[in-house]
């Protein structure tokens, strides 16, 4: 970019130069500094000044509330992952053990959880939630819960139940990757 | 009417554990739940014109076939309307888990 912009000021530079030297020799223009003009320009440059920092201003806290957003997007994403694990001897053809089945839940529980984290982040900070249509966020988590603790739970799990789960897994993770790209466009 | 509301407590009345969908699949089924203590403590309830306030925390997680055979099992017996009208859900510790068991509720079906 510095190697762009190089050339450019040059060009400025040289232009502005040939400008005042035509004006000056061709052109019958006199012109003098008054105390208006002068005024005028430092209020026009104050106020760019203002519209600047206003802006600049709006723009970082805008920044900052997106960090925080894509924070809690991230803490869902290490939840989904645990469950994930959690979810693995659903694949063996053995019901869950109690033990697995309160692993599960425990984990399922923490996926909500860090979902109404999300929610309450995007209320914190007054973005739209249907605008990132979050409902859809909402409806691929109870879709991922019931695959895996609606009928057959405990299990033995069988081929339809185990690729509905795959499926529900797979829904969940790219609906997160909406949101968090919806959040981050906002 | 809010004195007179009857109280169950899945933690302390049922389990901290609740299992499967069927009694046959496993223990503290959500059939268990429906047929020992949520059916017969809401007809008291709706018989009395009074609410059945269930309280659902305590618990480490409910699976969906444990909420579905319960609250969905109460309302195919006695209608979505009625269940609404005569029960009531309190969960702190699952944000979701009473919009879950409302959405049981009112799409109650015949059982899979």
């Amino acid at each position: 970019m510095k190697r762009i912009w190089f050339p450019i000021i040059i060009l400025a530079v040289v232009a502005l130069i040939v400008s005042v030297w035509f004006y000056r020799v061709f052109c019958q223009v006199s012109y003098g500094l008054d105390f208006g003009s002068l005024f005028d320009a430092i209020a026009l440059v104050f106020v760019a000044i203002i519209f600047e920092y206003a802006y600049s201003r709006q723009s970082s806290e805008k920044r900052a509330d997106t960090d925080l957003l894509l924070e809690t997007v991230k803490d869902v994403k290490t939840a989904i992952g645990e469950l994930n694990l959690n979810a693995k001897p659903c694949n063996n053809s053995k019901a869950l053990t109690a033990q697995q089945m309160e692993e599960l839940k425990s984990a399922e529980r923490e996926v909500e959880i860090t979902v109404h984290s999300v929610e309450c982040a995007l209320d914190s900070c007054k973005a739209s939630r249907d605008d990132l249509q979050f409902g859809k966020l909402m409806d691929a988590m109870y879709e991922l819960k019931e695959a895996l603790t609606d009928s057959p739970y405990p299990g033995p799990y069988d081929g339809p139940s185990r690729l509905r789960i795959q499926k529900a897994f797979k829904a969940f993770r790219d609906e997160l990757t909406r949101i968090a790209f919806a959040i981050n466009h906002r | 009417m809010i004195g007179e509301r009857l109280e169950l407590s899945v933690a302390k009345d049922f389990s901290v554990t609740p299992g499967p969908r069927l009694r046959s699949e496993g223990e503290y089924s959500g059939q268990a739940f429906l047929e020992d203590l949520l059916r017969p403590k809401f007809v008291s309830a709706s018989e009395s014109g009074t609410k059945l306030l269930v309280d659902l925390d305590g618990v480490a997680g409910y699976p969906s076939s444990f909420l579905e055979q319960a609250f969905g099992g109460l309302a195919r017996e006695f209608g979505t309307e009625r269940v609404l009208r005569h029960l009531e859900l309190v969960c702190t510790d699952e944000p979701y888990i009473t919009d879950q068991v409302t959405k049981y509720i009112h799409r109650a079906v015949l059982p899979k």
